[in-house]
């Protein structure tokens, strides 16, 4: 029965955070497309529903019904398992993510599908196998662009995932833990006590190398469709296509998380007199204005060269990230002691 | 100063504030099937036959608009109007607006004003066939739009706004009101004569 | 329970082991090697080894396995006719004692050794096996783990000098 209980609500929690995931990169495309028409002094999308607010949803049933083409040189196997390969580690790091202090209201103790004492490596472990659903659609393709672009996907992941991973260690170092909702009750009692304070370094290099690894402008090399076309989805059509699409903006979503979580304090209110708002939207408010600041990034640079990307990750950001790590290793013996 | 501008990327951010700050700024979007833009008078949209005021056809069947189309898209059949020799009209007009370039030569060309652009510039149609206009679809279309044609004809020159048959066609065509050059230059005689004033001073000389 | 996830693990980890070297495609030995790597992490996960597993996921699938897919990817390799070579005989005798060695240790009573400190109870008295890793790895193996780091370091430097051939070549003419 226990067991069951415990299933069932694992069940729950999973439903319900998948659907606010999933809804969120709907309607991620909807702001993006806004907020850039508005940098853009254009509408954007107006027609369907009050101010196009049902468009996500007419995007997601014209992609549903949309014919899915095989091209007839593929390989047919990985062709079919890449976006799937892409998807999965995309949502799955959503289950170490911790959205609220706790969820009494069904009897729950933590507010996390499973509080994994690895957590973080956990998302890098799955952040890193998306690549493979990249690599793989481009190459199962037979396609000149979607081979450039996965070959291009793949070093850059693999270079920016090293500057991802090294800017994430000075908050370890502060926090004393993997867990996501370890590092963020560490983090309680108002906005002086966030990691982004003591990490400010970490958290610039960090949202760098993570707009470097969803593969967003100006770092949108795998897919700069001025030269790729689209890419390594450049074959790929209806459903499979949205795949892709929704492993994105789920990347997106998944590093924003991450990045309030790890320094600007997860479910913590800003100030203890604000405690009554709970948690949750607390996540949410901080993960919406970083994915605000990558799509005004976005609005704002040009593309860099792949040169300029490769030459930037390995001689400027891995060595500020390296730098910092002795710093903090430093500061916490020092504090310490 | 050259490394503290690069460590707080100080160029980047006022590209980003400039950026921001353009959000707030409202949008020059019109919503066009909604919204419609204000077409000028001389717009030159799909071409249309015009009427005198007493519904008989303007049209004289002259071809000198199927000559002056430099994609010819036009095709005059003209015959004479029975029981009226020497008085012609345009049996067949044809006019493939799917190969009109929207030039209004044949405008320029007519003798007598019977054509006319009118604002009219959505012409989808789902048969293409509906494209291929004939003399009955040209003259709907001018009586449909008859305000946008008296006022393409004055936009460009070509009458003076009135399409009135007593005073003559073509009286507004080619003539500009005397202009003042100023003390000690003496004024043209020529200027805003009428043509057959105009005609008498050359034989004058 | 566990042990139904033991053997689905250590089967599927078998099989795809044997598909890695046995599929012609090179793409599809590299995706057998990765549905390996991850049923291995599997099994550490049911050894209460989250670290490890997670370790082996990033270190094997993230990096390892992508840079061998991409080297793949530009070599373009055809499934010519790689098995079956010259040195088969050499295969079938190392595999075959190897071989002979584990169903010897099998009916020998299987790895009956010495079972060190390090049970799963030991493990979570320490704080987790992240902080179980760490205090053995900075204490009791830190000369190892620094020779370790030396080892890679040479190798890094090495691969710098390789690639940059002009580095080399001024040297020699000066």
């Amino acid at each position: 029965m226990e067991l069951a209980m415990t299933v069932g609500l694992a069940v729950f929690q999973i439903a319900i955070v998948m659907g606010v995931v999933l809804l969120s990169v709907a309607y991620m495309t909807y702001a993006e497309r806004k907020v850039l028409s508005f940098m853009q002094d254009r509408l954007g999308p107006m027609e369907v529903g009050p101010y196009g607010l049902l468009q996500p949803i007419a995007d997601g049933l014209k992609l549903f019904f949309k014919e899915d083409i095989i091209p007839s040189s593929a390989n047919k196997l990985i062709f079919a398992i890449a976006p799937i390969i892409c998807l999965v580690p995309a949502l799955i790091g959503f289950a170490v993510m911790p959205y609220n202090e706790t969820y009494a209201a069904f009897g729950g103790e933590a507010g996390v599908i499973s509080d994994l004492n690895v957590g973080l490596l956990y998302i890098l472990a799955f952040a890193s196998v998306g690549t493979y659903g990249v690599i793989l659609a481009g190459w199962s393709s037979n396609s000149k662009y979607a081979m450039l672009g996965g070959l291009r996907c793949g070093a850059q992941i693999i270079s920016y995932e090293l500057a991802l991973g090294l800017s994430i260690v000075g908050v370890l170092l502060l926090s004393g833990s993997l867990s996501l909702r370890e590092i963020t009750m560490a983090q309680d009692g108002g906005f002086w006590h966030w990691n982004i304070l003591l990490q400010p370094v970490a958290f610039v290099t960090y949202v760098i190398s993570a707009v470097a690894e969803t593969n967003r402008l100006p770092f949108d090399m795998p897919e700069a469709e001025s030269e790729l076309v689209a890419g390594f989805f450049t074959e790929y059509t209806g459903m499979r296509f949205a795949f892709f699409f929704l492993a994105e903006y789920a990347n997106m979503i998944l590093v924003c998380c991450l990045a309030s979580v790890l320094f600007l304090g997860g479910y913590e209110a800003p100030m203890e007199f604000l405690n009554f708002i709970p948690g949750f939207i607390w996540l949410a408010i901080k993960t919406w204005a970083l994915l605000f600041f990558f799509i005004w990034i976005r609005g704002t640079f040009p593309r860099v060269r792949f040169d300029q990307l490769m030459k930037f990750g390995w001689k400027v950001l891995i060595p500020i990230t390296l730098a910092n790590i002795l710093f903090t290793a430093l500061g916490v013996y020092i504090y310490n002691n | 100063m050259g490394l503290m501008r690069d460590i707080f990327m100080t160029e980047l951010m006022g590209g980003m504030k400039l950026v921001f700050l353009q959000m707030f700024k409202p949008s020059c979007t019109l919503q066009y099937p909604h919204v419609k833009h204000n077409v000028p008078d001389g717009y030159r949209g799909l071409m249309s036959l015009l009427r005198y005021e007493d519904g008989s056809e303007r049209c004289v069947g002259c071809s000198l608009c199927e000559a002056a189309c430099p994609s010819n898209c036009i095709k005059v059949v003209s015959d004479e109007v029975p029981g009226q020799p020497l008085v012609r009209y345009a049996k067949e007009y044809y006019l493939d607006i799917t190969r009109c370039v929207f030039c209004g030569f044949c405008t320029e060309a007519c003798p007598v004003d019977a054509l006319a652009m009118t604002k009219v510039y959505e012409a989808s149609v789902y048969d293409r066939r509906e494209l291929m206009f004939d003399k009955h679809k040209l003259y709907e279309l001018g009586e449909a739009h008859l305000a946008d044609g008296k006022a393409y004809l004055l936009a460009h020159n070509m009458d003076d706004g009135t399409l009135n048959p007593t005073e003559g066609l073509g009286d507004n065509r080619y003539e500009f009101p005397p202009v003042d050059l100023g003390e000690g230059v003496p004024v043209p005689t020529t200027v805003g004569l009428t043509r057959e004033a105009l005609e008498a001073e050359v034989a004058k000389s | 329970m566990m042990q139904v996830l033991f053997y689905y693990m250590a089967a599927v980890t078998v099989v795809s082991s044997v598909l890695t070297v046995t599929l012609k495609q090179p793409v599809y030995n590299v995706l057998a090697l990765l549905t390996m790597f991850f049923h291995v992490a599997g099994l550490y996960v049911l050894l209460n080894a989250e670290f490890l597993a997670v370790v082996q996921i990033i270190v094997y699938a993230g990096a390892i396995l992508v840079l061998y897919l991409f080297v793949l990817m530009l070599l373009n390799l055809r499934s010519d006719a790689r098995h079956m070579h010259r040195q088969w005989p050499f295969a079938v005798l190392i595999l075959g004692s190897v071989a002979a060695m584990l169903v010897g240790a099998f009916a020998g009573g299987g790895f009956g050794g010495e079972i060190g400190q390090y049970s799963t109870a030991y493990i979570d008295s320490l704080g987790g096996d992240t902080q179980a890793i760490g205090l053995t790895l900075y204490t009791d193996y830190l000369l190892p783990f620094e020779v370790a780091s030396l080892v890679l370091l040479v190798a890094m430097v090495g691969a710098i000098v390789l690639t940059k051939k002009g580095l080399v070549d001024d040297q020699v003419e000066d």
